[in-house]
């Protein structure tokens, strides 16, 4: 999933608060711990995702990773669910057959794996939401400049941004050096063959790489990064991002007393 | 949710022992802007070092992530090789993990511990036997 620039509330929002609103999503997705409150929690969040208006391939893509999630979790927690008491709902090999009987002491389908895997999915699913709505909705610098305005170093933050400035230019040099070698001869099918391809795009890319890097830290040093610096685009804390803010924040506290505290 | 909080303990304690370890035997040396630079595009390379290795059985989840293991470990350990520095290992490891975050999963606070965790295995150990994988290749990369 990619940022989709639209003139959306969730758009407008300051990426420090959706940062903010992801870390208490979080929060909230490891302490919630009953079936409703975990499918409500994923209503909200999925109705969060449609007011960002994404195009119908993407809610697609989130029904079917939320199908597909919920039935290997409910399926493999149903029949490996380890914990007691577990009542089985029905039993696919007893344990008095000859063989595979004794061997696995019977294999049984088990209610109470069931909800867990339901509620294991509903917790994936949850923070997966979240951060698709932050992908979505997120311009990349931009959330990176509201990762350094709450305190992420500011090396750790040059990393990112020379990282996503130079992805696709070395994507694209990869794809260029592969293409290549395929017109070479290369093979690229199977696991020998992604060895193989491996090992050739390597030694070019790396030196490429190298090359690349000299030329950039002379451009940063020339421009004075190692110096006072300033930002063309500022980040603007609005009253809206207050009122999200404290909404999501005032939800987390009285989940916390419910649950601690009843 | 305890097991969450114990990692998060442990992830901690490796920090503060690789930190304890650095500053007593001076192993921390500042990274000047040629080495981010150069540990910055082998964030990108672990990125697309995958290509490839996409291929049918390799979009299976479990699968993928075993066969991707390969270029990452492969060009992690050519990175640390040419900053041979401490900390390389943990600003590779843990910037490709928020370069991810960043461009296709999300911002997400409560994965990095486990970007960190892996980090710090490895300082732990470069820490630990005073290892560092030097090579002459930067050096001679700079004369060139």
């Amino acid at each position: 999933m990619k940022y989709i620039s639209k003139a959306t509330f969730f758009h407008r929002l300051d990426p420090r608060t959706k940062i903010l609103m992801s870390l208490i999503c979080a929060c909230l997705v490891v302490i919630l711990d009953t079936p409703l409150s975990l499918f409500s929690l994923s209503i909200v969040l999925f109705a969060v995702f449609l007011s960002i208006k994404p195009p119908l391939s993407y809610i697609r893509i989130i029904i079917y990773l939320m199908g597909t999630t919920m039935i290997a979790a409910v399926i493999s927690q149903g029949f490996f669910y380890y914990f007691e008491p577990r009542t089985p709902i029905f039993t696919v090999v007893p344990s008095n057959t000859r063989f595979f009987g004794n061997l696995t002491g019977g294999i049984y389908f088990y209610k109470e794996g069931v909800i867990y895997g339901a509620i294991q999915s509903m917790r994936i699913f949850s923070a997966t939401l979240l951060s698709m709505v932050i992908v979505v909705s997120t311009y990349p610098s931009d959330l990176i400049l509201g990762l350094k305005k709450l305190g992420i170093p500011e090396k750790l933050g040059f990393i990112i941004t020379v990282s996503i400035r130079f992805l696709p230019t070395l994507g694209e040099e990869a794809k260029r050096i592969l293409i290549a070698q395929k017109l070479r001869g290369l093979r690229l099918k199977g696991i020998c063959g992604a060895l193989n391809g491996f090992r050739f795009l390597l030694q070019p890319l790396i030196i490429d790489s190298l090359r690349k890097a000299k030329r950039i830290a002379l451009a940063a040093e020339v421009r004075g990064f190692t110096g006072k610096r300033v930002e063309i685009r500022s980040l603007r804390f609005l009253w809206a991002d207050r009122v999200v803010l404290f909404i999501a924040f005032l939800t987390m506290l009285f989940v916390i007393r419910k649950m601690f505290c009843p | 949710m305890s097991s969450y909080i114990s990692s998060l303990i442990f992830v901690f304690i490796l920090g503060g022992a690789v930190f304890y370890i650095g500053i007593r035997r001076r192993l921390f040396k500042r990274f000047n802007l040629y080495e981010l630079v150069t540990i910055a595009l082998f964030c990108s390379l672990l990125y697309i070092g995958g290509l490839p290795f996409k291929f049918g059985l390799s979009r299976i989840p479990f699968i993928h992530a075993f066969i991707y293991s390969i270029p990452f470990t492969a060009l992690l350990f050519i990175g640390i090789r040419l900053v041979p520095k401490s900390g390389t290992a943990t600003l590779i490891i843990f910037g490709s993990s928020l370069l991810s975050q960043v461009i296709s999963r999300g911002i997400n606070p409560l994965w990095w511990p486990y970007a960190l965790f892996a980090g710090f295995a490895l300082e732990f150990f470069f820490c630990f036997a005073e290892v560092i994988l030097e090579v002459e290749l930067m050096r001679w990369w700079r004369d060139y």
